[in-house]
């Protein structure tokens, strides 16, 4: 180029270049290297000029760009290079934006080459900065990128989204707002029947008519972001429930539905048998009269009936999600009893089985009821807490009548004291408790002197009357931690417990004596009576219950022995006593039918002539070993065991035998009086025919034969003793009342008794000459049983003096130590002809 | 345009051709630092209309992208390396080992296409000219978009009536793909007298050697 453009213009120009200039010379040296080239490589062009650029530049050698310079040298033909192809060109470095940093150039190198005049070729090297272009398509590169997953991230979503709208169960339905549905998916079909070329572009409410309204308008506002229950029209005809959810949406500027509708006839069917089953139960339920209550695991109510609800004062609450915590609170007035079951769930929760117990609840009325509850716990198979079902049944009226009988069997129902068998219980669990605490218990029997007698006078109700006023006294008399109880008949009993010594069970005693004591006022009667106490002491005298009883029985029986209206502790004694009367009953068993056994007269004297006109036949009994034992002895004994009946028998057979067997010895016609003992009494129809058959074996006179009773015997039924009385009057027997005037006979009823002869009791003779009192009954009985046109009788004469005022009263007969004592027959025959008639 | 050669010359050229594209396919290889394979079926002469349709029929219809030189010695013209613009993308996009999601080449993939067409054309008319015994000489290329006739239409020449266009397949295997592209030489009737000139003479050297 030299002589065209100056050098110097050549340079001024290149290096006002804003790409790089090089210019190599036919042999490759470097000719022009501009400042840009200078700037980008860090080689000055002084240093440059006249170099080859493998040897400015060693890494490039066997790079393209060295070789494309060849070929544009040699060959003429240009070549373009760029950085995104070739790794290796020129190190450049690029300034950034920010001053001072550089990195590695980019760039495109142009190589061309350049014929010169004298047939050579040059080779003109440009070199363009690419790197902020690179940059820019790195960065449009990353966009592109990011672009394209966002754009297969769409493509994915549409192609799930129309999955899902084609596999959907539920119809998937778009329409405009002029009703026009746009698309139907084939869970439509299905459900509606229509294919989409019948009904897409026309109306929806052909579906579903209520999204249309009455002016052809659609009335979506009211479904919009709304689940709500619609009515589906099918193809057919039929209609049937959908569940429908809209949305609206806007697409190009107009509005959008799409309705989703979903088939519900099986779950509103479901649904509907469900609320049936449901109403089964909870009718059920309710109608039950038994608390019943489902929670779930967490203790929240699920269901309650009625009963429940009354009864815990949460009706008209609504309990459904609470706790029973919750609905204490609630409650009006019961939320106690809500708070306290949470513990007995806690209970079967732990125990993992049901859990029952009684439960007492207040009702409303201020009562109470009683509930057997049973809490069942429900799991899950995971074996955490699924629910509990709670059932409570009123057994109030069931406890209620339990109670009842328990006091029933407990106590007795005239004095409401406990009976016999709470008595026992009372005894034993007092004992137990002494045994404890190292105290004494003193129990005491009691019974009410001559009750009977009471009973047979006035009457089964006021001896009942009598009954229940002594119960209350006996009450009266002890602690309230003591126990009366009444055994049977006029029997009671009482327990002391926590004695310190027995003195305080004698003071008990002689209260209770003292209270019985006091006149009872029962319906317009006053009535006296008495009480018999016997008392033992536990542990001093017996260790078991057992053994205190019949002590206690032993000791009652000693102080009935010794005159009634007293008390006596047990003493060891008194079990002898028992043993020896045992041997008595034991030998009088084998006395009987043998020679032991004798009866002995007591001759009977007429008063008015002195005559003996009769006698009154006594048992003796001749003990092998102990002699001559005293009917006062074993009759008692007898009477206490059936050994009466056949005892009796053999007395009036052998007194009858006996005034038979003197008739025929030529003696005047004798009257025996036997006495009949009170168990003789009873059976009425034995008595009668052992009397006939008697009279009827033997021939004995039945006029000259007196049956004896005894006042009380004679009180006591009184219809059918005078019954009685009659039939053996009707025989020809004669009857007379023994020990009269101790007695309570009314004179009403003496009046109506046939009866021959009245005897007076010995006691009011033996002090004749000291109490006026006596002579005065003395002669009262005499003028009594004359006007009843009896004969009158008098036992026990033992002096001149008696029998002198006896005589004096007017009495008819007299017996006693001072005519004679009972005789063996003989003797008695041989009196009655040397003694008769006697001197009066 | 048949008869501009005959079977004799016709074998020739394609020989030629294809010992250049030879050529190419080393030069490239070794840019790419792997194997690349060009082969040239088909050499066929037409005139730029027939050209023109044939690109078209090839492309159908659609945008073509092309490297273009021009050469210049005994005979001078352009030297075309085409692509349908899909294509391009293709290859280019497998030589920078980056698939970009733009249907256009950018601004750099369009200088790499340019680089890897220069290479390709380079060695194409090196080797013609090493084979037929002359200098040729190119400038440096540039990019061309669009239809057939647009393609081939440099609008710098005088009249494209009095042209010829040598049309050439190439298939190109790079990595282990394949990409269709073609290559074009357009020349005036005069230089396409001097090539087949040099043809006859490379013919009669060969016969006679």
């Amino acid at each position: 180029m030299p002589g065209i453009v100056p050098d110097h213009i050549v340079k001024t120009l290149t290096d006002a270049g804003e790409i790089g200039i090089v210019l190599l010379g036919g042999d490759g040296r470097v000719v022009l290297w501009n400042a840009w080239m200078a700037k980008a490589s860090g080689i000055g062009a002084e240093t440059a000029t006249g170099r080859r650029l493998d040897q400015l530049f060693p890494h490039l050698a066997g790079a393209r760009v060295i070789s494309a310079i060849d070929e544009a040298l040699k060959n003429g033909l240009s070549a373009i290079l760029s950085s995104s192809i070739n790794k290796r060109l020129f190190p450049l470095n690029h300034e950034s934006r920010v001053p001072g940093k550089t990195e590695p150039m980019q760039q495109i190198v142009a190589v061309k080459p350049v014929s010169v005049d004298d047939g050579q070729r040059d080779c003109l090297i440009q070199v363009f900065d690419v790197t902020t272009m690179g940059h820019r398509e790195a960065l449009l590169r990353q966009q592109a990128k990011t672009m394209q997953a966002l754009a297969e991230n769409y493509r994915l979503s549409e192609l799930h989204n129309r999955a899902i709208v084609d596999n959907t169960a539920d119809a998937i339905v778009t329409f405009g707002e002029d009703g026009a549905i746009g698309t139907y998916n084939p869970a439509a079909i299905r459900i509606f029947g229509y294919d989409p070329y019948e009904i897409v572009g026309k109306s929806v409410s052909l579906l579903i008519p209520e999204l249309v309204g009455q002016d052809g308008a659609v009335a979506t506002d009211r479904f919009l972001d709304n689940r709500a229950e619609v009515e589906g029209r099918r193809k057919i005809g039929s209609t049937f429930p959908l569940e429908l959810s809209l949305n609206a949406m806007e697409l190009g500027g107009q509005r959008l539905f799409v309705a989703i509708a979903h088939d519900i006839t099986e779950r509103k069917a479901a649904e509907a048998e469900l609320r049936k089953q449901k109403e089964w139960l909870s009718t059920l339920i309710n109608a039950m009269p038994d608390l019943v209550c489902f929670r779930d695991g967490k203790g929240r109510w699920l269901v309650a009936n009625k009963f429940y609800l009354e009864l815990a004062g949460l009706d008209h609450v609504d309990y459904l999600g609470r706790t029973s915590s919750d609905l204490a609170h609630m409650s009006s007035g019961f939320g106690e009893f809500l708070l306290t079951g949470s513990l007995t769930d806690e209970r079967a929760w732990a125990d993992r089985k049901p859990v029952a117990y009684e439960k007492e609840l207040p009702t409303r009325d201020g009562g109470a009821k009683v509930f057997d509850v049973i809490k069942i716990p429900l799991f899950e198979d995971d074996g955490s807490r699924r629910g509990l079902v709670m059932v409570g049944r009123d057994v109030t009226e069931r406890k209620l009548a339990a109670a009842r009988i328990h006091h029933l069997a407990h106590h007795d129902s005239l004095t409401g004291l406990p009976n016999r068998v709470l008595f026992q219980e009372r005894l034993r669990s007092a004992l137990a408790q002494a045994k404890r605490l190292g105290h004494k218990v003193a129990l005491l029997f009691l019974d009410l002197d001559k009750f009977k007698d009471i009973n047979d006078t006035l009457g089964h109700h006021v001896g009942d009357l009598l009954l229940k006023a002594v119960a209350k006294r006996l009450l009266r008399c002890v602690r309230e931690s003591d126990t009366v109880a009444r055994l049977g008949g006029d029997e009671f009993a009482v327990v002391l417990t926590n004695l310190d010594d027995p003195e305080g069970a004698s003071t008990v005693a002689e209260s209770i004596i003292a209270s019985v004591a006091e006149p009872f006022g029962l319906d317009e009667h006053e009535v006296n009576t008495s009480t018999s106490i016997g008392i033992t002491v536990f542990p001093d005298d017996a260790a078991d219950s057992e053994h205190l009883l019949k002590n206690a029985d032993l000791a009652m029986f000693r102080s009935k022995a010794e005159g009634r209206n007293n008390y006596h502790f047990y003493i060891a004694a008194m079990d002898a006593e028992i043993q020896a009367r045992k041997v008595v009953e034991h030998d009088l068993r084998l006395a009987l039918g043998t020679d032991q056994l004798e009866m002995h007269y007591q001759p009977l004297i007429e008063m008015r002539t002195g005559e003996v006109v009769g006698c009154e036949a006594l048992i003796r009994w001749n003990h092998p070993q102990r002699g001559w034992v005293s009917p006062a002895d074993f009759i008692p004994i007898a009477e206490r065991t059936d050994l009466i009946v056949p005892l009796g028998r053999w007395i009036l057979h052998r007194s009858c035998l006996q005034g038979r067997d003197w008739g025929r010895a030529g003696l005047p016609p004798m009257k025996i009086a036997v006495n009949l003992s009170p168990i003789q009494f009873k059976n009425h129809t034995a008595l009668l025919a052992m009397v006939a058959d008697i009279l009827n074996q033997t021939g004995f006179d039945p006029s000259c034969l007196q049956l004896e009773i005894t006042e009380g015997i004679a009180m006591q039924n009184v219809e059918a003793t005078v019954d009685v009385l009659r039939q053996l009057r009707d025989m020809g027997v004669r009857i007379a009342i023994d020990d009269f005037g101790t007695g309570y006979s009314s004179l009403n009823y003496l009046k109506r008794f046939p009866v021959d002869k009245l005897k007076i009791d010995r006691s009011f003779v033996v002090d004749i000459g000291q109490h006026p009192d006596n002579a005065a009954v003395v002669t009262a009985i005499v003028s009594l049983g004359h006007s009843l046109g009896t004969r009158v009788n008098v036992e026990g004469v033992e002096s001149r003096e008696q029998l002198d005022f006896l005589k004096a009263q007017g009495v008819d007969e007299a017996q006693g130590f001072y005519f004679a004592k009972a005789l063996p027959p003989d003797d008695f025959a041989h009196f009655v002809r040397e003694k008769s008639p006697w001197p009066l | 345009m048949s008869d501009f050669l005959d079977d004799v010359q016709r074998d020739a050229v394609t020989e030629i051709i294809n010992i250049a594209i030879g050529q190419a396919a080393g030069a490239l290889s070794q840019l790419v630092d792997e194997e690349v394979r060009l082969s040239v079926p088909l050499v066929h002469f037409l005139t730029p209309d027939r050209a023109a349709a044939r690109l078209d029929e090839e492309t159908g219809g659609g945008e073509s992208v092309a490297v273009r030189q021009h050469f210049q010695g005994p005979f001078a013209g352009d030297i075309l390396l085409i692509f349908p613009e899909r294509r391009s993308l293709h290859l280019v996009r497998q030589m920078l080992g980056d698939d970009l999601p733009v249907d256009q080449l950018t601004e750099l993939e369009q200088e790499a296409l340019m680089e890897v067409g220069n290479i390709i054309l380079n060695a194409c008319l090196g080797s013609l000219a090493n084979q037929l015994g002359m200098g040729v000489e190119s400038s440096l290329p540039c990019y061309v978009r669009g239809r057939g006739r647009g393609i081939l239409d440099s609008g710098q020449r005088p009249g494209i009536e009095s042209e010829m266009v040598m049309f050439l397949h190439v298939d190109f295997s790079v990595r282990a793909k394949d990409v269709h592209g073609y290559l074009a030489f357009v020349m005036d009737i005069s230089s396409a007298r001097h090539f087949i000139d040099a043809v006859q003479a490379y013919v009669t050297a060969q016969m006679g050697g």
